[in-house]
């Protein structure tokens, strides 16, 4: 493993302070699920500076804000939310989907900040081949063997699946994130904090969380009377592994009428893939089975598969069939 | 923040018991010609060296109080490793030890033209550097690394991390060179020549002809006429301990702690490696975190290196392979094509069959190792066949054992083509078997089992007989197990979303593992012929009354002493394990036999101390017999007492004996060999598995449902261990079915292990299946309470079951391996689009 320092502040303003100091060579160390992984496998854009926030008071929470929505700290832990009785009443789909999160034993360490803003899992990349993201000008995925890790909707620079189940969970959920930045707190809805391979201070990253900032806290609006939400997952196996693709789904329902429909996929761009054309297509419907089987022909008509990856569309289009079906019978 | 109270789980006592084995009595009386069971006579003759074996050696499987009975693992073996005492080779430690680790190779072929270590020997910490510069001469790096992960030199620091870092540092100028390490590769034009001159095409070593019987006339005369091509993609085993060993020397003897199959052959290697007398090196290795056949190799091959660094230092050396590293270095199960030609009857029967046969060979040279021996045909009955065999030398790892030898490799595709066979005549898949699969009592000449099979005594005109074999028994009872009625009679026929299928497939290995032991005329005749190997082993009777079992095999959580202890106990009059010790797995302390393998420890190994067990039992009577003044015939022997029939105050401990012998000990000495290849007569175990699949027809999620896993056994000596051992051998099949070795598609000759084992997916708890295990006790009777080995006979049934339930629940039939979740999906769609 490299030689790595490593900060504990004990304030997020002393965080900033360490991050602005040693700019893109230093990173927030959370639950160390991915970051340290990163450096077990010597990889060049592993930083050498970690600054633990850990120690930082306060950013480890679930609670229930004034207007009926539901505030989580950034370093709340997977399990928490996993375990979490209030989530599970007000948000089932999202307990739901963060129990089909790797393992019982990483959602024990891993927090909801670094799930949402977690590294892409190319075996490329991993390898510590250079490409895009690991000091060189390639994508070995967009050429190479892309069945698992790669897009299917197409890139710009680098062609991996954002990897997590968080977001889109959380985009259907229309859930915002606060950072914490040198000039003061920012806002953003997860789509904003997560649009794929972005060139951000010199780097390429899924998410646009600049050196110097700090994801602090995850706010989902309150549940309106007559929402439902599904949220399923293909894996290779039963526990461990990433989506091969997801569908996340939140229907607003007036008695069967579906009024207002949020559509997500994962596991198959390089970020949570909000599908409008189906949302669209189902606005105004009748929530039956039948339109459950009608769905998919409206869905990811403008994919783009690599030469091994075409099947992740087709089951996307089955989980999204299968969502449906299970609102419309349940 | 919401925290929610788990509720305390009740303490509770755990009995050992059986969780869901079912097991199979076969009657005492059977009526097969050399006399499976109890038949009149209670001897053996076989052969035209009319062989005479006393039945069950004198031990019958009646009126036990040890064998058979369910026995959780011996407490010296399995308590340490959940208490962290257990001496694993990576646990070794010692104050002034120095961490080795390893530069290997980026490229699938290349020659190192230049190494510069400078910068790296200056750099904190660094010890030693090894290379082909300055290894032994005893023991060179190979000049040619011939496959990615081959080693290039060895450094040893302070620490780990140290010593990764000064191999980051080693300069390395390669000549990289023409390569093939895939089938596809090699089979091309325009691969290199990789045979050193031993072949006859380029790249590749002279194909292999086998055949007996009329094919030509066969195929005219056949009714139906099939070809199928199945394709398997390579795989390996996966140990929980990292691959590694420590050497530390005192004075000119070395000691060295392994992690591998044996005691005896890795110290002969690393005598051999420091130019060194056996005597100064001592081998320790008691504890493994599994091994599997393949993970032995990943350890042995750096034993002599690291031995040599620790002597160069002058300090104890430990080396730990990374995950890639090791699993560069195990031994993989080969990548291969089989071709299939299949003639059959209107009725069924199969009257010829053509295979040929591709195997990426990996990085050893010459051929013949692809053929698997022809397990197939001790199986199925097969009156006509010709097998092509290709064998290719490729720049692709080891390939050898990796939980069994070319079983799930091959039957992936056998039984595939079994299941299509019964399709195209119209027969159930199981009926299709029964009808064509070898049953007791059948004669099998020397020449349809092809070369492999050697000459034991037993063969009677070139012909040997099948007699413990519960071909039919094992089939029958896992439709039982199953439900098999309950199967689509038409592949994907079942309404609905989720399909339920039901697949079956059979498999033979390893013969049932009974070999010779000294005093019976095999053993001296397979001795004389030579190259036969010989387990030692002794048996010592304490002054405090306990046994003390020697004997040389570690334990890789196979808990064999547990079994061999059983065996022993029932022969010294014990009803339970309390008084048996084991010394095990150190060349100190235990006698010379070879490493363990193939289902052969419990069956050799203990059969050697069952012999010993046997002369200690006899020469206890004796002693006692003098002693008491009673006739032998009239004692009795009970937990460490013998007594007198008649009049029970007339006894004698154990330890009394022990006591009264000079040196306070009695000790016996005996030995096991095996015959050869295909273990003693015609007792080849048999094994199938019937599984249930569920598959979702939207996404291509498919599940392992249910598995009856089958065994022809002999009686099981403990059930227990038996039903733990056969679940896991379960679990690693179903692995082999669904994960293969991950090359590069596009960049070949290069593997992605970087990710560890998120690109080589292990089953999870998650996967495993809900399983009954069905031992049918075939009572061989020519071993000790009508035991045989049956470790891995089942082993190569999984993946063809799957892969046939599959097809059954949804129509969709994986000829190439691996079965995954996209190709069931792909399948549906083509599926869907020609409908």
């Amino acid at each position: 493993m490299k030689k790595i320092s490593v900060y504990r502040p004990t304030t997020i303003e002393e965080a900033q302070q360490m991050l602005s100091m040693h700019g893109t060579d230093a990173a927030v160390y959370a639950g160390g699920t991915d970051l340290l992984i990163r450096l077990k496998n010597r990889l060049k854009q592993a930083p050498a500076y970690l600054v633990d926030i850990k120690k930082i008071n306060n950013l480890r929470y679930i609670k229930e804000d004034a207007q009926g929505g539901v505030q989580i700290g950034a370093l709340t832990k997977l399990a928490e939310i996993a375990e979490s009785d209030l989530l599970a009443k007000k948000y089932p789909m999202l307990v739901q989907a963060v129990k089909m999160i790797s393992s019982p034993e990483l959602r024990n360490a891993s927090t909801l900040g670094g799930d949402l803003l977690q590294e892409v899992w190319c075996q490329y990349l991993r390898g510590g081949y250079a490409c895009w993201r690991n000091g060189g000008y390639i994508c070995y995925g967009a050429i190479g063997d892309n069945s698992y890790y790669h897009s299917a909707m197409g890139g710009r620079l680098c062609y991996a699946v954002y990897p997590g189940d968080a977001a889109p969970a959380l985009i259907t959920l229309d859930a915002k994130v606060k950072l914490a930045t040198p000039s003061g707190a920012k806002e953003l809805t997860i789509e904003q904090l997560v649009p794929g391979d972005m060139m951000v201070d010199g780097r390429i990253q899924s998410h646009v969380v600049r050196f110097n900032e700090i994801l602090t806290e995850v706010v989902i609006p309150p549940p309106k009377a007559g929402f439902r939400a599904s949220f399923e997952k293909l894996r290779p196996r039963g526990v461990w592994d990433f989506a091969m693709a997801s569908a996340s789904l939140g229907l607003q329902l007036r008695d069967r009428t579906i009024e207002d429909a949020r559509v997500v996929f994962g596991g198959i761009a390089g970020r949570p893939w909000r599908e409008k054309s189906v949302e669209d297509f189902l606005k105004g419907k009748t929530l039956s089975t039948d339109l459950a089987a009608q769905a998919p022909t409206n869905a990811l008509s403008n994919a783009a598969p690599l030469k091994y990856n075409a099947t992740k569309i087709d089951m996307a289009k089955g989980l999204l069939m299968s969502g449906l079906e299970k609102l419309a019978t349940s | 923040m919401s925290q929610t109270q788990r509720p305390r789980t009740p303490k509770r006592k755990i009995e050992a018991g059986l969780h869901s084995a079912i097991i199979v009595n076969q009657p005492m009386v059977r009526n097969f010609s050399t006399g499976g069971g109890h038949s009149p006579g209670d001897t053996l003759v076989e052969g035209d060296e009319k062989i005479v074996t006393k039945k069950w050696q004198g031990y019958p499987p009646e009126n036990l109080n040890v064998v058979g009975k369910p026995q959780p693992p011996l407490a010296e073996v399995a308590i340490p490793r959940y208490t962290g005492k257990a001496e694993y080779a990576t646990r070794i430690s010692f104050p002034n030890m120095l961490f080795a680790k390893l530069l290997a190779s980026p490229h699938p072929r290349a020659r190192v033209r230049k190494l510069d270590a400078t910068k790296a020997a200056q750099m904190p910490g660094v010890a030693y550097i090894l290379s082909a510069q300055n290894a032994p001469k005893t023991y060179p790096f190979p000049e040619e690394l011939f496959f990615q992960g081959s080693i290039v030199a060895i450094v040893a620091a302070e620490t780990e991390d140290l010593a990764e870092d000064a191999v980051e540092a080693i300069d390395v100028d390669y000549e990289v060179l023409p390569f093939a390490s895939s089938l596809s590769q090699i089979m091309s034009g325009n691969a290199p020549d990789l045979s050193q001159g031993r072949g006859q095409r380029r790249g590749n070593t002279a194909p292999s002809v086998v055949q007996y019987g009329d094919v030509e006339k066969a195929f005219q005369d056949a009714d139906i006429i099939k070809e199928f091509t199945y394709y398997y993609a390579g795989g390996v085993v996966a140990p929980l301990q990292p691959c590694g060993s420590v050497a530390k020397w005192d004075g000119d003897k070395v000691t060295v702690w392994g992690h591998g199959q044996g005691i005896y052959p890795p110290r002969a290697i690393i005598a051999r490696g420091l130019g060194i007398d056996p005597k100064n090196v001592r081998f320790i290795n008691k504890w493994n975190g599994g091994t599997f056949g393949g993970v032995r190799q990943a350890s042995e091959k750096f034993y002599p290196w690291v031995a040599y660094i620790a002597k160069m230092t002058g300090r104890p050396v430990k080396l730990t392979l990374t995950k890639d590293q090791e699993l560069a270095h195990m031994q993989v199960k080969p990548e291969n094509i089989q071709k299939f030609k299949v003639g059959a009857k209107k009725d069924g029967r199969i009257v010829v069959c053509q295979r040929e046969y591709f195997v990426n060979n990996g990085e050893r040279s010459g051929g013949g190792g692809g053929n698997g021996g022809r397990s197939e045909l001790y199986l199925h009955v097969v009156p006509n066949w010709k097998e092509i065999g290709h064998d290719y030398r490729t720049n692709s790892m080891t390939i050898g054992a990796s939980r069994s030898n070319m079983q799930q490799e091959f039957k992936f595709g056998w039984e595939q083509m079994m299941d299509e066979m019964a399709e195209a005549v119209g027969m159930d898949p199981v009926q299709f078997r029964l009808l064509n699969v070898q049953k007791p009592g059948t004669k099998v000449s020397l020449a349809s089992g092809g070369p492999t099979m050697a000459p034991v005594p037993e063969i009677e005109n070139g012909f040997l007989t099948y007699d413990s074999f519960a071909s039919v028994e094992v089939m029958e009872e896992g439709m039982k197990a199953i439900g098999w009625d309950k199967r689509n009679s038409v592949p994907g026929g079942n309404p609905g979303r989720v399909k339920r299928g039901f697949g079956v497939a059979m498999s033979q290995h390893h013969a049932g593992r009974v070999g010779y032991h000294e005093g019976e005329v095999g053993f001296e005749r397979v001795v004389k012929r030579g190259g036969a190997d010989v387990y030692e082993s002794e048996i010592e009777l304490n002054a405090e009354g306990n046994i003390i079992l020697r004997f040389a095999q570690p334990d890789s959580g196979t808990n064999h002493g547990t079994g061999i202890a059983m065996a022993i106990a029932e022969i010294l009059g014990f009803t339970n394990l309390r008084h048996i010790r084991l010394l095990w797995g150190d060349s100190d302390l235990a006698p010379p036999a070879p490493g363990w393998n193939s289902g052969l420890t419990t069956q050799l190994q203990g059969g050697a101390l069952c012999t010993a067990a046997d002369k200690l039992r006899k020469d206890l009577l004796n002693r006692a017999s003098e002693l008491l003044k009673v006739d032998i015939g009239r004692l009795q022997i009970r937990d460490a007492v013998i007594s007198s029939k008649d009049d029970t105050k007339k006894a004698v401990t154990f330890a009394a004996l022990a006591r009264s012998n000079e040196g306070r000990v009695i000790r016996q000495h005996a030995s096991c060999c095996h015959p050869g290849a295909i273990g003693r007569a015609m007792n080849r175990g048999i094994g199938a598995c019937f599984v249930e699949v569920e598959v979702d027809t939207w996404t291509g999620n498919w599940r392992f449902i249910r598995a009856a896993y089958c065994h022809d056994t002999g009686n099981v000596i403990n059930p227990l261990l038996a039903e733990a051992d056969m679940n896991g051998s379960l679990v690693q099949s179903s692995q082999v079915a669904t994960e293969a070795i991950p090359w590069d598609r596009e960049f070949p000759g290069t593997r992605h292990f970087s990710v560890g084992y998120l690109s080589y997916r292990l089953p999870t708890i998650m996967d495993v299946p809900e399983q009954t295990q069905v031992f049918v006790n075939s009572l061989e009777p020519r071993w000790y309470f009508g035991t045989k080995g049956f470790a891995e006979t089942a082993i190569g049934a999984p993946p063809g079951a799957i892969a046939n339930a599959i097809y059954n629940a949804c129509g969709v039939r994986i000829r190439e391996h691996p079965i995954t979740k996209e190709k069931i999906m792909a399948g549906l769609k083509a599926k869907a689009g020609r409908a």
